[in-house]
C-alpha cells in the first residue's frame, strides 16, 4: 500500500511540475501586453517600464519561470491582474464555491445514476428501462450550457421559483463562513433561512452539472449489473430462493459497482470541465468561472494557479478513488 | 460454398434492416445522422435566407411565416443560420477525430505490441495528457493560439488522442497473445500483415463505436468553446457561437439561443443513438444477453 | 407498445415545458408567479412608490457591471473602482452638476492674473479615516506621491507639477500655494478630476509599503481618505461594502445612508429582474432592450444623461486608409442612423468630432458627416482604393456593439471586403495601444473614451498627437497631422480659457472635415436606473457612472 502511495505521489508531483512548465509557456505566449493592461490607456512609456520592472516582465522567460517556481514553493501564487489581489486570496474565496457545487452535483449523479442503472437493469425491456435509457442518452447529448439557459428561462424568468445564479440573494444579511460552503455554514450558524437560500441557489447549477456524470454512471451501472446478473453465483442465489431485491442489492450491486467506482474518478475530471460552463452560465463564483475569465483576459498568475489547483485536485481524486477501489475489491492488492 | 457478390449484398441489406428494426431508436439515430450529414453538405443551399446578411430593422423578430425560427439581434434569419451551421459541427468533428484516431491508435498499437520500455514511456505520456481535465486544457490551448475554429480543432485533437491510444493499447495487449496471432508470428508473417489481417478487424468494431460516441463529444466541445468565445468567430453561424449571441436576449427573445441549442441536442443525440445501437449490435456478449 | 407510450409521455412533457417557457413575455408590471410582493397600481403618471422593501432601508444597494479594481488614486481604476473612490476620497475641488466647480476640501482659492500662482485656503477640522488631520502638508505629501509614484494617472497632476517639491509651497498649516513658470488655466479643473486627484492620508501610504511600492499594493485594496464612507469589506470581484465615517467633516445630520453595498453583477441582463423585484436600489447599466421596458415602469426612475463619454472607431492612418480621402470616404460610408436608431435603439446620440457637446471647447457648427454612399464611392476612387480591397475591424463587442456588422454590410456595397476580428476586451485594449507594425494591424478598432477633466487638450492629446502613437499614449490610429499637432501644442501652453476655445474650434475642423482619424460614432449617456424612493442623485458629466453617495437618501 505504501509503495503504491509513494509511486502515485511521485507521479503526481511529476505531472504537476510538467503542468507548471506547460501553463507557464502557454500563458506567456499570449500576445497581450500585461503591463499595458494594468496601466490603462493613459499611461506613459515610463510608467509602463515601471510596471514591467515591478512585476519582472522584462526579464528573459526562463528567469521569469525560475522566479515563479521559487515563489510557488513559498506559497506565493502572484497577484491577479483582474482583481489586483493575491491569487491565493482569490482562490480561497472561489475554491469552496466550486467544491460545494461539484460535490452536490456528484452526489446527485451518483445517487441518481446508480438508482437508474439498477432499475433499468432489473426491469430490463420495460417502460422503466426505456425511460431510463432515454434519460441517459439525453443527458449525454444535451449541451449543458443550453440546458442551463432554458432552465433559467423557465424557472427564473417565467416561474420565478429559483434564482438566476450566484450563491446568495442580494438582501440576505451576512453570516460567518467558516467552511466556505454556504449550506454547511448556514447550518452551523443556525440560520435556516440562509440554508434554504443557499440550497435554492444550488439546485439548478448542480442539476445541470450532474446530468452528464449521471448518464454515464447510469449506463455503466446498468451494463455491469446486466453482466453480473448473468453470473453463476446469482443464479445460485436465485435458485436458493432468495428474494429478488436481496439478490440485486446484496450480491449483484456490490460487484457491479466496481467499474462504476473507477468511473467516478474520471467523472470528477469531466465534471470539472463541464463545471466551467455551468459556472459561467449561473455566474457561480467558483474556480471554473475564475479560470474562464482569467484565461480570456490573459491573467497569467491566475491561469497558472488555477491550472495547478485543478490538476492537483484531479490527481488526488483519482488516487483516492484507486484506494477506495482497492478497499472494495478484495482481489486487488495495492 | 463461396458467397456470390449478390449474396454478400443481400446479406448486408438484410443485416441493416435487422439492425434498424431491433430497436426503433436505432432507426431514429440513423435518420438523424443522415439528416445532419445532408445539412452539412446542402444546408446553406436550402436555407431560405442568407445566414450572414444583416437587416437591423428586422432585428429580434419572433417566429413567423417568413422567419420560422425568428431573427437574431442584427436581423439575420435564425433558421438559415441553423441550417448553415451544421457544416461547422460536422467538419470539426471529422477533422478532430480523424487526426486523434490516427495518432492515438498508432501510438497505442505500437505501445501495446512493442511492450517493454517503449510501452512504459508512451503510456506515461498518454497518462499525462489524461491527467488533466479536458475542457480546461482545451480552453488554454485555444486561448494561446488565438480564437477561431482552427485553434479549437488543434486543442480538441490534443485532448482526444490519448483516449484512443489507451484503447488501442488495450486491444493490442489482449490480442497479442491470442493463438492465431502467435501462430501467424510463428509462420513468419510480417508485422504489417498481422496488423492488417488479425489485429485490425478486431480493433475496428470497438473503434467504430468509440468514434460514433465521440462525435457527439467533439461537437459539444466545439460548441462549448465557441460559447466561451474561443471557437467560431462572427459571422460564422456555428451553433455554440449562436447560443452565445442569444444569451443576453433569452428573456424576451428566447428563439435566438434556443433553436441552435436544439439543433446541437438533436445532432448529438442522433450520433449517440447510432453509437449505442452499433455497440449493442457488435458486442457479442450483450447480444447473447438479449440486450 | 410500452416504448411508444413512454416516449410519447416524455415528448408531451417536454413540449409542455417548452411551450410554457416560450409563452408571451411577462410584462413589466406583472409580478412573476409566486412573488408575494404587492404591486403598485398605475393610476397616475407621477412616479409610484417602489415595491415594499424587504431589507434594511438604511443601506443603498448598487449593481455594477464591472469588478472594482485599482482604487489607489494614481493607479488605473475600473469604472466601478471610480464609483467606490468617490465615496471614500475627496479632492480640493469638485465638479458641479450643470457645470462649474464647487469647493470641497478647499475653503477658497484664487489664481493670479496670468494663472501662474494658485493659492488654496484649506478647510479646517477635517480628519482622515485614520484620525490624522487634513492640512497643507498632507496635500503636498499626497501630490508628491501622486506624481512621483509614476503610475497611470500620475500624468493628470504631473502635467502641472514637474517639480512637486518646489512648486507646492506650504504657506501655513491650512494654506498651500502652487507656483508655476507658465500659465496653467486648467489647474482647477484638474484638481476636480476623479482621476488622480483624490487625497490620500500620508500616514496610510507611508506605513504600508511593500518592496518600495509606496503602498500601492495596499492602497489598491484599502482606502484611507477624508470621504464620507469607509471600506468595510472589499471583495473586488463580488461586492464591496462601505459604512459611514462617523467623523466626516460635513456631519451626519439629515438623511443619509449608513451603508452602501456595491455588488458586481457582470451580466447586465439580470439587472432588470433585480430592479423589478426590488432586490437592488440602483443599477449602473442595463441592456438597451431592458432600458426601453424599465423606463416605462412607474416605480423606477430611468436616467439618460449625456456627458463626456463617447464611442469612436479608430481608423488606421496607414495601408489602404493612409490618405485623408480614404478615411473621409469611410466617414461617409458608415450607416449612422441604423446604428443610433436601430441597434442602439435611440439610446445614444450622434458624435460629430473629438469632443462631445458637453465638453468645454465644443464647436456647435462643427462639420457633420452623414451617410452618403455615392460620396464615399467618389472619395474612394480619388484615394485610389480599389474594389476588392480587404480591411479588418478589431472588436471586443463591448463598444459600438453591432457597428462592425453594419459597416461590413455597407462596405460590401462599395465592393470592399471587411473581416471582423473578435477578441476579448483586454486583448483589444492592448492591441490598439501597442506598437504593432502596420503590416497586419487593424484598419478599424472600436473604443470608448472620456477625458480626465473638462479640458480639450486633456481630452485630445493622448489620442491624436503624433508623439503618442501606440504604447506612448493612446493614438491608436497612428495619426499624424502637423496642423493638429501644432494646435495641441498651443492648447497646452495657452494662458487663458478663451485662447483654448479658439484653438479647439480649428482643431475640430481638422479632425472632421479635413483629416478624420476616427469614425465619430456616438455619445454614450449614463443610463442609471433606480427606485423612485432613492433621492439625491444628480448627474455630473465628469463623474460618469459614479454617484454622490453622501447626498443620496431614501425617502
Amino acid at each position: 500500500m505504501s509503495r503504491f502511495l509513494i509511486r502515485r505521489a511521485f507521479f503526481t508531483v511529476l505531472v504537476l511540475w510538467i503542468l507548471t512548465v506547460v501553463t507557464f509557456t502557454l500563458s506567456h505566449v499570449i500576445p497581450a501586453d500585461p503591463a499595458r493592461l494594468m496601466a490603462g490607456p493613459k499611461a506613459s512609456p515610463e510608467i509602463l517600464d515601471n510596471i514591467r520592472r515591478r512585476y519582472g516582465l522584462d526579464r528573459p522567460l526562463p528567469q521569469q519561470y525560475g522566479i515563479y517556481i521559487s515563489r510557488l514553493l513559498r506559497g506565493d501564487l502572484g497577484v491577479s491582474m483582474d482583481s489586483r489581489r493575491l491569487v491565493v486570496q482569490d482562490l480561497k474565496d472561489f475554491f469552496p464555491a466550486t467544491v460545494e457545487l461539484v460535490f452536490c452535483a456528484m452526489c446527485l449523479a451518483v445517487l441518481g445514476g446508480i438508482s437508474i442503472g439498477v432499475l433499468t437493469a432489473a426491469y430490463r425491456g420495460s417502460v422503466i428501462d426505456h425511460l431510463g435509457r432515454l434519460l441517459s442518452v439525453g443527458g449525454l447529448s444535451i449541451p449543458a450550457f443550453w440546458l442551463g439557459l432554458l432552465l433559467q428561462l423557465l424557472l427564473y424568468y417565467r416561474l420565478g421559483w429559483l434564482p438566476f445564479g450566484e450563491r446568495t440573494s442580494t438582501d440576505l444579511t451576512a453570516f460567518a463562513h467558516p467552511t466556505g460552503l454556504y449550506t454547511a455554514d448556514a447550518l452551523l450558524a443556525g440560520r435556516w433561512d440562509a440554508f434554504i437560500d443557499a440550497a435554492k441557489h444550488l439546485i439548478m447549477p448542480a442539476m445541470v452539472l450532474s446530468l452528464e456524470p449521471l448518464a454515464v454512471i447510469a449506463r455503466l451501472t446498468r451494463a455491469s449489473m446486466l453482466e453480473v446478473m448473468l453470473q453463476d453465483y446469482i443464479r445460485t442465489a436465485r435458485a436458493k430462493g432468495m428474494k429478488e431485491t436481496v439478490v440485486i442489492v446484496r450480491h449483484a450491486l456490490k460487484n457491479a459497482l466496481l467499474p462504476t467506482v473507477t468511473m467516478i474518478g474520471m467523472q470528477i475530471g469531466w465534471a470539472l470541465g463541464g463545471d466551467v460552463l455551468v459556472e459561467v452560465i449561473f455566474n457561480w463564483p467558483g474556480v471554473g468561472r475564475y479560470a474562464a475569465k482569467s484565461i480570456l483576459s490573459a491573467d497569467h498568475s491566475a491561469v497558472m494557479a488555477v491550472a495547478l489547483l485543478i490538476g492537483a485536485v484531479y490527481l488526488v481524486a483519482n488516487v483516492v478513488v484507486d484506494i477506495v477501489y482497492a478497499a472494495i475489491d478484495p482481489r486487488i492488492s495495492l | 460454398m463461396a458467397e456470390t457478390e449478390n449474396g454478400r449484398f443481400t446479406r448486408l441489406a438484410r443485416d441493416t434492416v435487422r439492425y434498424l428494426s431491433r430497436d426503433w431508436l436505432n432507426a431514429v439515430g440513423v435518420t438523424i445522422v443522415f439528416f445532419v450529414l445532408f445539412l452539412a453538405i446542402f444546408g446553406s443551399k436550402i436555407a431560405p435566407h442568407s445566414p450572414t446578411e444583416i437587416d437591423p430593422r428586422s432585428r429580434l423578430q419572433p417566429t413567423s411565416k417568413d422567419h420560422w425560427f425568428g431573427t437574431d439581434q442584427v436581423g439575420r434569419d435564425v433558421l438559415s443560420r441553423v441550417l448553415s451551421g451544421a457544416k461547422y459541427s460536422v467538419s470539426m468533428a471529422a477533422v478532430i477525430l480523424s487526426v486523434a484516431v490516427t495518432v492515438g491508435v498508432s501510438v497505442g498499437l505500437l505501445a501495446g505490441f512493442a511492450g517493454g520500455s517503449a510501452d512504459e514511456i508512451l503510456m506515461r505520456l498518454t497518462d499525462l495528457f489524461l491527467a488533466f481535465p479536458a475542457l480546461i486544457f482545451a480552453i488554454a490551448i485555444a486561448a494561446t493560439l488565438g480564437r477561431g475554429l482552427t485553434s479549437t480543432a488543434i486543442a480538441l485533437t490534443t485532448v482526444y488522442w490519448p483516449w484512443y491510444a489507451r484503447m488501442a493499447r488495450g486491444q493490442a495487449l489482449s490480442l497479442k497473445s491470442r493463438e492465431y496471432v502467435l501462430a501467424a508470428r510463428c509462420t513468419g508473417a510480417s508485422f504489417l500483415r498481422i496488423l492488417g489481417r488479425h489485429i485490425w478487424p478486431n480493433v475496428l468494431p470497438v473503434l467504430l463505436i468509440q468514434i460514433t460516441l465521440d462525435v457527439g463529444y467533439a461537437i459539444l466541445s466545439t460548441a462549448g468553446l465557441s460559447f466561451l468565445g474561443l471557437g467560431a468567430q462572427p459571422p460564422q453561424p456555428e451553433w455554440g457561437a449562436m447560443i452565445l449571441d442569444g444569451r443576453p436576449y433569452m428573456r424576451d427573445f428566447w428563439w435566438v439561443a434556443t433553436f441552435p441549442g436544439a439543433a446541437l441536442f438533436v445532432t448529438v443525440l442522433g450520433f449517440n443513438l447510432l453509437g449505442d445501437g452499433l455497440r449493442d449490435w457488435l458486442d457479442p456478449q450483450l447480444r447473447r444477453a438479449g440486450k | 407498445m410500452r416504448v411508444r407510450i413512454a416516449t410519447l409521455v416524455t415528448v408531451f412533457v417536454a413540449v409542455g415545458l417548452l411551450v410554457s417557457a416560450c409563452g408571451p413575455a411577462v410584462t413589466p408590471t406583472e409580478a412573476p408567479e409566486g412573488t408575494p410582493r404587492p404591486q403598485p397600481e398605475a393610476t397616475s403618471t407621477s412616479p409610484v412608490p417602489a415595491p415594499e422593501l424587504g431589507r434594511d432601508p438604511n443601506t443603498l444597494l448598487i449593481s455594477t457591471y464591472e469588478g472594482i479594481s485599482g482604487i489607489d488614486p494614481p493607479g488605473f481604476p475600473s469604472a466601478s473602482g471610480s464609483l467606490v473612490q468617490r465615496g471614500v476620497y475627496e479632492g480640493l475641488l469638485a465638479a458641479k452638476p450643470g457645470g462649474g466647480l464647487k469647493l470641497v476640501l478647499a475653503e477658497s482659492y484664487e489664481a493670479n492674473e496670468d494663472n501662474t500662482v494658485w493659492t488654496f485656503r484649506l478647510r479646517q477640522g477635517v480628519k482622515f479615516h485614520d484620525g490624522t488631520p487634513f492640512n497643507a502638508k498632507a496635500v503636498k505629501d499626497n501630490y508628491i506621491r501622486t506624481v512621483g509614484i509614476e503610475l497611470s494617472l500620475s500624468g493628470v497632476m504631473g502635467r502641472f507639477l514637474t517639480d512637486p517639491e518646489n512648486q507646492m509651497v506650504i504657506v501655513d498649516e491650512y494654506t498651500i500655494r502652487f507656483e508655476f513658470d507658465e500659465p496653467q488655466p486648467a489647474l482647477a479643473d484638474a484638481l476636480a478630476s476623479s482621476y488622480g486627484s483624490w487625497i490620500v492620508s500620508p500616514k496610510a501610504f507611508n506605513e504600508n509599503q511593500a518592496e518600495g511600492d509606496w503602498s500601492h499594493a495596499w492602497l489598491d485594496t484599502h482606502a484611507v481618505g477624508t470621504g464620507p464612507y469607509v471600506l468595510e469589506e472589499f471583495r473586488p470581484t463580488e461586492e464591496v461594502t462601505l459604512v459611514k465615517f462617523d467623523d466626516y467633516w460635513q456631519g451626519w445630520e439629515g438623511s443619509h445612508f449608513d451603508k452602501v453595498v456595491v455588488k458586481v453583477i457582470e451580466d447586465v441582463s439580470q439587472n432588470r429582474q433585480l430592479l423589478e423585484r426590488g432586490d437592488v436600489d440602483l443599477v449602473v447599466r442595463v441592456t438597451p432592450e431592458d432600458y426601453e421596458v424599465l423606463r416605462q415602469n412607474p416605480s423606477l426612475v430611468a436616467h439618460m444623461e449625456y456627458g463626456l463619454k463617447y464611442t469612436i472607431v479608430f481608423m488606421g492612418a496607414y495601408g489602404p486608409l493612409a490618405s485623408p480621402e480614404a478615411r473621409q470616404a469611410m466617414s461617409y460610408a458608415f450607416p449612422y442612423d441604423d446604428h443610433v436608431d436601430v441597434i442602439q435603439m435611440g439610446q445614444v446620440q450622434r458624435l460629430y468630432g473629438p469632443f462631445t457637446a458637453s465638453q468645454f471647447g465644443y464647436d456647435p457648427d462643427i462639420f457633420k458627416y452623414e451617410t452618403d454612399l455615392e460620396k464615399a464611392r467618389e472619395l474612394l476612387a480619388e484615394a485610389g482604393v480599389e474594389p476588392g480591397t480587404e480591411l479588418v475591424w478589431l472588436t471586443s463587442g463591448h463598444y459600438a456593439a453591432g457597428a462592425d456588422l453594419l459597416m461590413q454590410s455597407q462596405l460590401e456595397k462599395l465592393g470592399l471586403k471587411l473581416t471582423i476580428e473578435k477578441v476579448d476586451s483586454e486583448t483589444q485594449f492592448t492591441t490598439i495601444f501597442s506598437d504593432s507594425p502596420i503590416e497586419g494591424r487593424f484598419n478599424f478598432a472600436d473604443m470608448g473614451w472620456w477625458p480626465d477633466y473638462d479640458d480639450p487638450w486633456n481630452a485630445a492629446q493622448a489620442l491624436y498627437h503624433s508623439e503618442n502613437w501606440g504604447s506612448k499614449g493612446a493614438n491608436g490610429s497612428y495619426y499624424a497631422n502637423p496642423r493638429a499637432d501644432e494646435l495641441l501644442n498651443e492648447m497646452r501652453v495657452a494662458s487663458t480659457k478663451e485662447e483654448i476655445e479658439v484653438l479647439a474650434q480649428e482643431f475640430q475642423n481638422v479632425l472632421t472635415e479635413q483629416d478624420p482619424p476616427c469614425l465619430w460614432v456616438s455619445e454614450d449617456p449614463d443610463k442609471t436606473i433606480h427606485r423612485t424612493d432613492i433621492k439625491g442623485y444628480e448627474f455630473v458629466p465628469l463623474y460618469t457612472e459614479t454617484y454622490p453617495l453622501y447626498d443620496m437618501y431614501r425617502e
